[in-house]
């Protein structure tokens, strides 16, 4: 599996769920990580996900902050002086109704949710222009959004808006830096059990169905949930030279659910 | 870690891969190690030769089985003879389809109902016939070639095809629910402008000239080609896109986008 041999990919978000299971799909595929989170213990945790030889270079950052994005981008250089592959994928569900939505409610679901992609994609993105083009293609930009950002979740409104912003920017930014050979698209998954949320861990090591779990089943017609590997085969796909083509698309990864 | 891309061990049948997207499809497959079983209209004169010696130099077994996908009977045959050959049908990729433009005060009933016969109902038809298959095998994934024509955009003097089109979309969409219980996910991809001998013909298409010009007039400043299409099938075939229903994955290379 050399997909991704000899390329260079960040991956936010990357020290549990989602963000694990791409950095350990594009590590399979060939690729070299920047495994980006705002834990304290990313190192220790990406060393104990991928074992001590992966290629695989830890960095501890806030990509809700230019600054952060920008010690990003300077391991991922330090590499092989190009990066060829950026995954959004940092941010965290939560939000409420409007009546309830504070002011530092709304800023931080913005701030992590959405503000994080812009900033992180204008940095990279700063840098991929001036890359020499391979198979046609300077660089890739792969945003996290949500099936949330589509339909309208109840009582999540911070988050939701994050997402739905998320695939505007990524339409702006594939119409805007094309001609740059910069290929961006987005991924909406369903509902996905990472085990990180409330009730998923006992979902998945006793099946035990809470009620979130319950109406997630309810609207996904494909008899599983998702896992967390679903979403990083999407993300392979939009990180390698077999999607050269498909720009400015947003990617559903949920069982149905948005088709339901 | 497996390859998620691989369709090593599957079974694809492939309708219109006799030229363009379908052909491209079958390559591809059997690059990545699918067996295949190949609808071939004998009187669209496309050669199937190229794609079979191509299939077969990557080391795929490959049944080639004349069909109309207007005929009922043709369709079954085809899904029947990967069951007796290959013993199952993993994945069929509804791929054949017609456009002749005719403005609507040319256009003859017969004319409407022709493609949508070919290009809605020939759908309708594969997935219908794979399903005993599938559903036994608890899995399986049915994937049509839809277009942006539909619901996306408008093609003037297509009206034909962009009902047919949308509706390949509103028949995954409801698929996807049936059957997702079942195992079976079902996907369509909506190409935009793709290089092939429907779009290089300058009667009912763009012609040479207009399909090069689409490279200097949509984000992704090249024209698209059968292969990006290909690549799409062969992920929404494979592990990597075994949670991804009801989904139509639009490859325009962004053209859409800019209306």
């Amino acid at each position: 599996m050399t997909r991704l041999r000899g390329r260079t990919a960040v991956v936010t978000g990357a020290a549990a769920g989602l963000g694990a299971a791409i950095t350990a799909r594009f590590l399979a595929e060939g690729a070299h990580v920047v495994a980006c989170d705002i834990r304290d213990d990313i190192a220790s945790r990406v060393a104990d996900l991928h074992g001590p030889d992966a290629s695989v270079t830890a960095v501890r950052c806030d990509v809700t902050r230019t600054e952060g994005a920008e010690s990003a981008l300077e391991a991922a250089l330090a590499i092989h002086g190009r990066v060829d592959v950026l995954v959004n994928n940092a941010g965290r569900f939560g939000g409420s109704t409007l009546l309830d939505t504070t002011d530092e409610e709304w800023d931080f679901h913005l701030a992590l949710n959405l503000t994080s992609q812009f900033v992180m994609c204008r940095t990279f993105v700063g840098a991929m222009v001036d890359q020499d083009e391979i198979t046609g293609v300077r660089g890739r930009v792969v945003n996290m959004a949500s099936q949330l950002g589509i339909t309208a979740p109840p009582a999540a409104l911070g988050y939701a808006v994050a997402k739905a912003g998320v695939i505007q920017l990524t339409r702006q930014l594939a119409v805007d830096y094309a001609r740059w050979g910069i290929v961006v698209n987005a991924i909406a998954p369903g509902r996905i059990i990472t085990g990180d949320h409330p009730g998923e861990r006992a979902y998945l090591d006793e099946g035990t169905v809470d009620a979130a779990t319950e109406f997630s089943l309810s609207r996904t017609p494909f008899p599983r949930l998702g896992r967390p590997e679903d979403v990083a085969g999407a993300a392979l796909y939009l990180a390698s030279d077999d999607s050269t083509f498909v720009s400015g698309s947003v990617l559903s990864v949920d069982g149905g659910w948005t088709a339901y | 870690m497996s390859d998620v891309f691989s369709l090593k061990g599957q079974v694809a049948v492939i309708t219109g891969a006799g030229s363009g997207i379908g052909a491209a499809t079958a390559r591809r497959f059997a690059q990545a190690g699918a067996s295949l079983v190949l609808a071939d209209h004998a009187v669209d004169g496309h050669d199937m030769s190229a794609v079979v010696a191509d299939a077969t130099a990557a080391g795929a077994a490959v049944e080639v089985v004349g069909v109309d996908v207007r005929s009922e009977a043709d369709v079954e045959r085809l899904v029947a003879t990967a069951v007796d050959r290959f013993g199952r049908v993993d994945v069929v990729v509804a791929n054949a389809a017609i456009a002749r433009i005719a403005p609507l005060a040319e256009m003859t009933e017969a004319d409407f109902n022709d493609t949508i016969d070919v290009d809605l109902t020939g759908v309708w038809r594969l997935f219908r016939a794979a399903l005993p298959a599938m559903r036994a095998a608890g899995s399986g994934r049915m994937l049509a070639t839809t277009s942006t024509v539909g619901v996306i955009e408008a093609w003037d003097a297509h009206a034909h095809y962009a009902a047919a089109k949308a509706g390949i979309t509103g028949m995954v969409r409801a698929l996807a629910a049936e059957l997702g219980p079942s195992g079976i996910t079902v996907n369509a991809i909506a190409p935009g402008i793709i290089e092939t001998p429907q779009t290089l013909d300058p009667v009912n298409s763009l012609g040479p000239d207009g399909v090069a010009d689409t490279a200097s007039g949509q984000p992704v400043r090249r024209v698209g080609r059968a292969d990006d299409i290909a690549a799409g099938f062969q992920y929404l075939a494979s592990e990597a896109g075994g949670f991804v229903t009801g989904h139509v994955l639009v490859i325009d290379g962004g053209r859409t986008l800019v209306r």
